[in-house]
Parts: structure tokens; C-alpha cells; sequence
């Protein structure tokens, strides 16, 4: 039985910590990149089940990275959560564009978080 | 006189002195030849009347002293008697003729001698003209007289007794002839005429040149007067008539002096004019380049300064898009830490990280709820200063109205619970979709329903929506503690609450409804309230059914 897996895509270490503590007692096993660059080979490498993915990312952005994930063949259909910045600013219509399957603005809530996680990918028994 | 001679022969009767000498001299020279004329002939006709008076006398006297030698035929004593007659100088000849008519005796010019060229009857001796060799002569001829001695009566009685019958004792024995020459009174008559003719030519020369001097006195004035008026009229004013004379000339030059010293004048006040005018001319020139010069400029200073506008357009707006670009930094540097800081708190009250004690669950809950409010309140002010910049837009699309309405009361109504107030939601059951930005529109309505809960410590609150025509009219009112009529104005503006001390009881940024107002704003809607101290409040807001997006700004 395979562990589902997350890839988290965050520049900020302290935002990827808190996801790294939401997880810790669930069965997902979570991949981290920096940045988008780095993001486009490890979902390649390893195609995860799903990605959450920061819209606000140093030089190549998050909406750049949901369009070339969802016009590669083998990312196309995996779930990406956007994550904007601010709930107002445009950022989910732009992410939603982009092809990302929901958003989660920040500063988001953990729980919640966690609850639409398990909503796109059930954890596995 | 030859010069004006031929002036005058030359402007024939053209000139006035040429008009006034015409008209005087051939009278004058007329005169002076009749009068010449009349002289001679009355001269020639006394001399003439003397000459032969003297003629007849000669031949007379001759006829008598030649009596005794005409009866004797003695030519001795004729040439005595002779003698004395030819003496004269003017007697050319001299005849004594027997009563035959045979010449007894001749004296002086010898062509003369021959027959008695007339009778020589009766006592007078005749006269008339004659031709001898080519010359004129004037012939007296006498007859000689032979008396019979008087008788002593006669000589007695005297004349008287002669008178009575004696006549006819008197006899004619001869003819005594004198011829006078008429050369010396033609030469007379001649010299005479020379001399009239003289004078004639003398008054004529000297009356022609009196008239000529006296023309020149009267048109000399006229002549200058012209030449002076032509350069008058040819612009020199200042010439001025220099003819002195007493009379109507004179009077006519004073006359000139004056209209030329009245159009000096005059010419002086038009040069004077037209120097003003002309030096007007100059400096309206002057200021006419003056003011170009100067309108260049400040049209030159104003595009200069329409160029620095622009230039300071560009920097606002560029400082615009730098502030909008910062705000959107700062939101996004702000919310990184409130995320960390919210995110494990709640992790932590969730017991992510272990159990937790109810001890610590309080302030655990409390760092929650001033992260939250401090997380609304730095999304106000960004929010504001992005309207404010004109940097916010609404994002358009279909939203059902229950949901957001459903939406709100799931995000409040824990809270409600939490103040023991009634949250009531009161909708048609089919409103169409509506058309707009729905995420707004729940923020607006989560600001009033928030307020409400704030501001109401028990009662309930109500959220209604109606649909009149193609306007969504939303209405959340409340039984809480109401605003003052005279504060229900103020509510919209920025940082304005009904009292100050609410915002201490209550807490709120003050920014909710104004941010609430400008997105019912930019959805063409309108907001407004109705209270009543101690009784509550009613917001109401309408916005179109769907929004079209060309009225968005």
C-alpha cells in the first residue's frame, strides 16, 4: 500500500513548517520545493497526488507553474490546492484560470486546510 | 528793350504785360502820327499862305517900279528895277513883258525867260505853280500900271474926284512875272516832318519804355507772386511772399502770407500728427513685438511647465503603481507572519502538538481572536488604500445571493450563539443568479451583520433580501442600541463611529462601513440607515441584479 503524496510548494520556511506539523500525524507523505523552478522537476519526478501550490513565489510565480503542471500530460489531472496571498486581490481567479482545482486564502486555517485536503484526496486506509 | 521785346512779341497777348502794352502803344504811336500829320499841314499852309503873300508883294512892287521903264522899253532901267527884287533869295526869276507880251527884261535863272506864263490883267497879281526845266517854282505875276498925272483938280479934290470918271485913264503896259522857288519851303516843310517824326520816335521810344517799366511794376509783383505761390504749392512753406506794394497786389500777397502761415500751421499740426502717429506706429510695433516676445515666453514657460506636469503625472502615477505595488507587498509581508503566527496557534489549540490545559486553552483562544482582528483590521486600511488609489477592482461573475447570505450566517452564527442573539435569515425562495462580485458582497455583508452583533446585546438580528425590479435590496437590522439621527450621516466616512467610547465597549476599526460603502459604490448601488435610540438599527444597500461591466470604474 502506497502512502498518498503532497507537494508542497512554499518559499517561506516557517509556512512550510506548519504544514509539515499538520501532517505529521496523518498518513500523506509531503515533498517540499522552494520555488517553481524546482517544483516543475519533483512533481515530474515524482508525480505526486496532489499539490498545493503558493500563487506568491520568487521569480517564476505559482500561476506559471499551475499552467505548465496542467499542460504536462502526466500533472494534468492532479488536484492543485492555490493558496493566495490575500482573498480579495484576484488571486483564486487567476489561480482558477490557471487550471488549480481550489484555492485557500491566506492566512489560512490549519483545520481547514486540512479538511479540503481530505476532501480532494482521502487519506488512504 | 529787346529782350522783354521779344518776351512780350513772344507770349504774343498770352501775359498780361504783353496784353497791356498792346492795348497802349498804338494809340500812343496813332496819336503822335496824326498829330504830326495835322502839324505839318498846318504848317505847310501857313508857310505857304506867307510865301505867297510875299510873292505877291514882290510882284507888285515890282510891277510899280517897273512902270517907267515898261513905258520907255528902257532895259537899262528895268534891271535897276530889278536889282532889288532879285536880292531877294527866295525870287528865282525875274520877267518884265511889254503889253505885246514881248520880254522887256529878265533877271536870274535864264530857262525862265519867255512868255508870261498868265494874264496879268486886273490891279492883284496872280499866282499859280509852274515847271521850268524840272523845278517847281511859284509864279506871281503883276501887271504895270501906267497913271496919267493928276490933275490939280484931282490933286485938289483928291481920291474923290478920281473916283467920279477918272478911271479909265489907268493902262495896262505891261507884266512884271516873279518866280519864287518852292525848294525852300519844301525844305521847310520837310525839316518840319523830320522833325515831328523825330519826335514821334522820341515819345514813342520814351512811352514804350514808361509803359514798359509801368507793365513791369504791375506784373513784376504777379510774376514773383506765381513763382512764390508755384513753390508754395510745390511744398515750401516757408517761402513767403516778398511783394511791398500799397496795392491790391500787395493786399493779395498779405493775403498769400497769410493762407501760407495758416496751411504752415496746419501742414505743422498734420506733420506733427503724423509724427505722433507715426511714432505711435513705432512703439505699438514695439509692443506688439514686446508682447509676442513675452507671450513666446509664457508660452514657452508653459509647456515647459505642461511638460514637468506630465513628467509629474508620470511620477505619480508611477508612484501610484509603486504604492499600490507596495501595499501589495506589505499585504502579502504582513499575512506571511500572521499566517505562521495564527496557523500554529491554532495548531496548538487543536492539540496538533499535544494536549493543552484549559489554563492554557484561554489565552491560547484570546492570541486567536486578536490575530484575527488585527488580521481584519491591516486587511481594512490595505483594502481602503487600494480603493482609494483606484487600484481596486471587482471581480465579475454569477453568485447566488442565498449562498452568501448562507455564507455569512455560517461565518457569524457561532458568535450569535455565543451572545445569546437570534440570527434570522429571511429570503424569496427564487431569486434568480445574480451577476456581480459575490466575494464583496459577502464581505459588506459580514461588515453590517458584525456591526449588528457588536452593537446588540440581545434581541436578534435579521438579514432580508428583496428583489425589486432588477435592484437586490439587502437589509440587516438589529434591536441594539441605535444611533442619534444626527449621527447617522457620519457613519459612511472613515474612522467614524457613532461615539467614541463604542469603540472602546465595542471595539471595530471604524473602517467597515466606509469600505462597505465604496464597494456598494462600485457596484452602482446605493446604503443608508434608519434607528432609533434604544430601539435598533436598519442598513439597507441595493445593487443591480447583475452588474454590467462596463459601469464598473
Amino acid at each position: 500500500m502506497s502512502l498518498k503524496t503532497i507537494l508542497y510548494v512554499e518559499d517561506n520556511e516557517l509556512n512550510r513548517r506548519i504544514v509539515r506539523d499538520l501532517l505529521k500525524r496523518t498518513s500523506y507523505r509531503l515533498l517540499e520545493a522552494p520555488d517553481g523552478e524546482s517544483s516543475l522537476d519533483i512533481a515530474r519526478r515524482e508525480l505526486p497526488d496532489l499539490i498545493l501550490m503558493d500563487i506568491q513565489l520568487p521569480r517564476v510565480s505559482g500561476i506559471e507553474v499551475t499552467r505548465t503542471l496542467r499542460s504536462e500530460p502526466s500533472t494534468a489531472n492532479t488536484p492543485i490546492i492555490a493558496i493566495t496571498s490575500f482573498a480579495l486581490s484576484g488571486d483564486e481567479q487567476r489561480a482558477k484560470e490557471a487550471g488549480a482545482t481550489a484555492y485557500m486564502a491566506k492566512p489560512y486555517s490549519p483545520r481547514d486546510l486540512l479538511a479540503l485536503i481530505r476532501k480532494l484526496l482521502p487519506e488512504s486506509e | 528793350m529787346t529782350q522783354p521785346g521779344r518776351r512780350i512779341w513772344y507770349h504774343g497777348f498770352s501775359t498780361f504785360r504783353a496784353r497791356v502794352f498792346w492795348s497802349i502803344v498804338p494809340i500812343v504811336v496813332s496819336f503822335l502820327v496824326f498829330q504830326g500829320w495835322m502839324n505839318v499841314r498846318e504848317h505847310r499852309r501857313l508857310v505857304t499862305g506867307e510865301f505867297e503873300k510875299r510873292g505877291r508883294a514882290l510882284a507888285s512892287n515890282l510891277g510899280f517900279a517897273s512902270e517907267l521903264g515898261a513905258l520907255s522899253e528902257d532895259t537899262q532901267l528895268l534891271q535897276a528895277a530889278m536889282r532889288g527884287t532879285l536880292r531877294n533869295p527866295d525870287v528865282s526869276y525875274v520877267l518884265i513883258h511889254n503889253r505885246e507880251g514881248r520880254v522887256l527884261a529878265h533877271g536870274g535863272q535864264s530857262e525862265a525867260s519867255g512868255t508870261p506864263s498868265g494874264d496879268a490883267r486886273g490891279d492883284r497879281p496872280t499866282a499859280r505853280q509852274v515847271e521850268r526845266g524840272g523845278q517847281r517854282f511859284l509864279e506871281f505875276v503883276s501887271p504895270i500900271v501906267s497913271a496919267r498925272s493928276p490933275t490939280p483938280d484931282e490933286l485938289l479934290l483928291g481920291e474923290q474926284v478920281r473916283l467920279k470918271g477918272e478911271q479909265a485913264r489907268d493902262e495896262v503896259i505891261g507884266a512884271a512875272t516873279v518866280g519864287l522857288s518852292l525848294a525852300s519851303v519844301e525844305a521847310q516843310v520837310r525839316s518840319l516832318a523830320t522833325l515831328w517824326g523825330g519826335i514821334t520816335l522820341a515819345f514813342l521810344v520814351v512811352s514804350t519804355a514808361i509803359l514798359y517799366g509801368f507793365s513791369l511794376r504791375i506784373t513784376n509783383p504777379i510774376k514773383q507772386l506765381t513763382q512764390q505761390a508755384q513753390k508754395i504749392a510745390a511744398g515750401q512753406l516757408d517761402e513767403q511772399i516778398t511783394v511791398r506794394s500799397h496795392d491790391e497786389i500787395g493786399s493779395l500777397a498779405a493775403a498769400f502770407n497769410h493762407m501760407t502761415g495758416s496751411l504752415q500751421v496746419s501742414m505743422n499740426d498734420k506733420e506733427r500728427a503724423l509724427s505722433e502717429l507715426g511714432e505711435l506706429n513705432r512703439t505699438l510695433e514695439d509692443r506688439i513685438r514686446q508682447r509676442t516676445i513675452e507671450l513666446e515666453e509664457r508660452r514657452v514657460a508653459l509647456e515647459r511647465s505642461l511638460a514637468e506636469l506630465e513628467d509629474k503625472s508620470r511620477q505619480l502615477a508611477a508612484a501610484s503603481r509603486h504604492k499600490s505595488d507596495f501595499l501589495a507587498n506589505v499585504s502579502h509581508e504582513l499575512r506571511t507572519p500572521m499566517n505562521a503566527i495564527l496557523g500554529f496557534n491554532e495548531m496548538i489549540l487543536d492539540q496538533v502538538y499535544g494536549d493543552i490545559s484549559d489554563e492554557l486553552r484561554r489565552p491560547l483562544t484570546d492570541i486567536q481572536q486578536s490575530g484575527q482582528h488585527l488580521l481584519r483590521l491591516i486587511s481594512d486600511v490595505l483594502d481602503l488604500s487600494k480603493i482609494e488609489a483606484g487600484r481596486m477592482d471587482l471581480v465579475l461573475g454569477d453568485y447566488s445571493v442565498l449562498d452568501t447570505v448562507a455564507a455569512v450566517r455560517a461565518s457569524l452564527a457561532s458568535l450569535a450563539a455565543e451572545k445569546g442573539l437570534e440570527l434570522l435569515i429571511s429570503i424569496p425562495p427564487d431569486l434568480p443568479l445574480a451577476h456581480g462580485d459575490g466575494r464583496r458582497l459577502t464581505q459588506c455583508l459580514m461588515n453590517l451583520v458584525g456591526n449588528a452583533l457588536k452593537f446588540t446585546r440581545k434581541g436578534r438580528i435579521e438579514i432580508g433580501v428583496d428583489l425589486l425590479d432588477e435592484t437586490l435590496r439587502f437589509r440587516v437590522s438589529d434591536t441594539g442600541i441605535g444611533i442619534a439621527r444626527e449621527q447617522i450621516d457620519k457613519l459612511f466616512t472613515e474612522f467614524q463611529q457613532a461615539d467614541a467610547t463604542i469603540t472602546r465597549e465595542f471595539g471595530g476599526t471604524g473602517l467597515g462601513l466606509s469600505i462597505t460603502k465604496k464597494f456598494v459604490e462600485m457596484h452602482e448601488g446605493h446604503i443608508w440607515a434608519e434607528s432609533e435610540i434604544g430601539k435598533g438599527s436598519t442598513f439597507f444597500f441595493t445593487i443591480p441584479l447583475r452588474v454590467k461591466a462596463r459601469t464598473i470604474s
